[in-house]
């Protein structure tokens, strides 16, 4: 499930200059498939560890592992995959929005990359 | 009615080769047949890597898991001598959905586990039909296998709250791996349900008939029944629980290629495997970049259908499954 710009954390990659690839009209989460993905080739992978971290962490890392779309990825062929942990991230806006809005931007264009 | 047959399966097979050529085209970007013989030729680019490690692999899965789908149905339908008798409607798919999650939380060492436990989860829901009073008339049957369908369904949501999401029954997402797995287990079924066709006739006739020609009853009632079973929980073990396909294409074919479950049985392959890859096209083309699970469409389709099917009057003993 993927948050767009509809949703708080697909919408601090906005909030911090990137963009985010499955921007909607209306829709807060879409389950795009794997062409879609594939498709949009998105430069930076963030993944949000949400309700049990190291069950959904692990099923995140076998999922990168198993399905070679992935690693097709601008993002995972620049390691530039990241995950979001609780309690900075969540779901739904708290507040700690600076915080995990500093981290997504320094994700997003690390210092001594071109911007 | 050999005459009409042949044409109908010259029918099925048309369509099934115009709908995988449809399915390598379209998608999120589509590609012509000249970009599509371009991308074949040329291994390095992106529209080979989109056909060949995302499309082939998912037409192949949805071919195979509809074909096995369709005659594990038919199966059903003959053993049970109920038409709208289906390893999905009766909860065999669904108990196997809720071994492979429990098996998931319990066993995750067990080497070939989600396949292993699918099968225990539908030999258990199997033994639980056939135990009781179920068998005593078709109504019976069909409740308690709907019975048994929500309850696993729901013992599925119960293991799953708050940590995961509960399995959508996509072709989407599927690797190479999962369809090698598929076409090995479903193409081994399959085979074996075109050998064992003509057993499904035999049972046509009543038990005691059966007995006094000495055909050993109980061995081809079972060896069916597992063998249904098995090409079910198969594509619930990979893919997950798709109901309908079991009930509409068997019956949809009885009309059109009679009822001999020799050609009965071979047609309901190809026209299940059409049908699944059908519904998956459609289904991951109508909303891009998101898709309608191959779960979704077929309750979609399947559901009117069954109701139209019981509606019109003639009830279950009208119905012949002869």
């Amino acid at each position: 499930m993927i948050a767009t710009n509809h949703a708080y954390v697909g919408d601090l990659v906005r909030l911090a200059g990137g963009q985010n690839v499955f921007a909607s009209q209306s829709q807060e989460y879409m389950e795009p498939n794997d062409e879609a993905i594939q498709k949009a080739d998105p430069q930076v992978i963030l993944r949000l560890e949400h309700a049990m971290p190291t069950m959904v962490t692990k099923q995140f890392n076998q999922e990168f592992k198993q399905n070679a779309m992935w690693s097709r990825t601008s993002a995972v062929k620049h390691h530039r995959v990241y995950d979001l942990q609780e309690p900075t991230f969540d779901a739904t806006a708290n507040m700690r929005v600076v915080a995990a809005l500093n981290q997504v931007s320094r994700w997003l264009y690390p210092k001594g990359a071109a911007a | 009615m050999k005459q009409r047959a042949n044409w109908w399966y010259g029918g099925i097979l048309g369509l099934l080769l115009v709908t995988i050529a449809l399915a390598l085209m379209a998608g999120t970007v589509w590609l012509g047949p000249r970009q599509l013989s371009v991308a074949l030729s040329d291994h390095g680019s992106q529209a080979f890597v989109t056909v060949f490690s995302l499309r082939v692999p998912r037409i192949l899965s949805s071919l195979v898991c509809g074909g096995s789908l369709a005659v594990a149905g038919a199966l059903f339908q003959a053993v049970f001598r109920n038409p709208i008798a289906d390893p999905s409607i009766l909860g065999i798919s669904s108990a196997a959905d809720f071994f492979k999650l429990g098996g998931a939380m319990l066993l995750p060492w067990l080497p070939g586990r989600e396949w292993l436990m699918a099968l225990l989860g539908g030999l258990v829901a199997l033994v639980i039909l056939t135990s009781g009073r179920a068998l005593a008339d078709p109504y019976r049957l069909i409740i308690v296998g709907v019975a048994l369908d929500a309850t696993f369904v729901g013992l599925q949501q119960l293991l799953s709250s708050g940590a995961t999401q509960v399995s959508h029954s996509t072709f989407n997402g599927l690797t190479w791996a999962d369809a090698t797995t598929l076409l090995v287990l479903g193409v081994i079924g399959l085979f074996v349900a075109l050998l064992l066709a003509p057993w499904a006739n035999y049972l046509k006739l009543t038990d005691a008939a059966l007995k006094n020609v000495g055909v050993p009853v109980k061995v081809i009632r079972w060896s069916l029944l597992l063998l249904g079973m098995t090409l079910a929980t198969s594509v619930t073990a990979v893919v997950g629980a798709i109901p309908f396909v079991g009930i509409v294409v068997p019956n949809v074919a009885r009309r059109l290629v009679g009822h001999d479950y020799q050609t009965l049985i071979p047609f309901s392959m190809l026209a299940g495997a059409w049908l699944m890859l059908a519904a998956d096209t459609l289904g991951r083309t109508v909303i891009v970049p998101s898709e309608i699970s191959a779960a979704t469409m077929m309750t979609i389709i399947g559901g009117p259908f069954v109701i139209i099917l019981l509606q019109r009057g003639r009830g279950l003993h009208g119905m012949s499954i002869r």
